[in-house]
């Protein structure tokens, strides 16, 4: 009984983390774009201004 | 340091950043793979003997801690330049100073929701759109905010 619940949380852990890893590469793919897309607003947006000032 | 230059080093660090992120997503698909195969048996890190394969991916489990700490750090110095870009191109009225927009990340229940306020406003600022409190956030910030918080505490639970 103790065994069977304690393999229960094992695997559970488990799977939490493999969800847990799953949303984690989302988010970091998330975070590339929007690295990407807040520098490329800056070098247009910020530097244009500058120029033009 | 002048707007020009702060750029420049901005668009260095993204570089940076992006490579960390990429580096940080393989090592998460090991880890995820690394689990998966725990679940289906095949490797068994709780083992008094353990076998080659699980051996390796128990030194690819400790190798991903330096990498987890040095995409934070890579990161986070593109948070912090990109929120001084702001001030140095003449954004008084920020909410977030670069320090904070960096340091929300390690404050206790703050660190919920302060780290995201602070992303919106640089995400708005940077695209000349208006801050407003309450106001609707980017849809790719909500989907990594929401991966972010859900996958921690997922991690977390799992430890």
């Amino acid at each position: 009984m103790s065994l069977d619940s304690d393999l229960g949380a094992y695997q559970i852990s488990l799977i939490l983390g493999a969800i847990g890893s799953v949303l984690s590469i989302f988010g970091a793919y998330y975070l590339i774009g929007i690295i990407r897309e807040i520098t490329a607003a800056q070098e247009q947006g910020l530097g244009l201004e500058e120029v033009f000032a | 340091m002048e707007s020009s230059q702060g750029l420049g080093a901005l668009a260095a660090r993204k570089q940076r950043a992006v490579i960390a992120l990429y580096i940080y997503l393989a090592a998460t698909a090991v880890f995820c793979l690394g689990e998966i195969l725990e679940l289906a048996g095949v490797i068994d890190m709780n083992a008094l003997q353990l076998s080659t394969l699980t051996t390796i991916f128990a030194f690819l489990y400790v190798a991903q801690l330096p990498v987890v700490i040095g995409c934070i750090v890579i990161v986070a110095m593109w948070i912090h330049r990109a929120h001084a870009s702001l001030l140095e191109a003449g954004h008084s009225d920020l909410e977030f100073t670069p320090g904070w927009a960096v340091g929300w990340y390690f404050i206790p229940i703050a660190n919920l929701f302060k780290p995201f306020q602070a992303m919106k406003e640089l995400w708005n600022t940077s695209f000349g759109l208006t801050n407003d409190f309450g106001g609707e956030a980017p849809f790719d910030l909500k989907v990594w905010w929401g991966c972010w918080i859900v996958g921690n505490i997922a991690n977390w639970q799992s430890a």
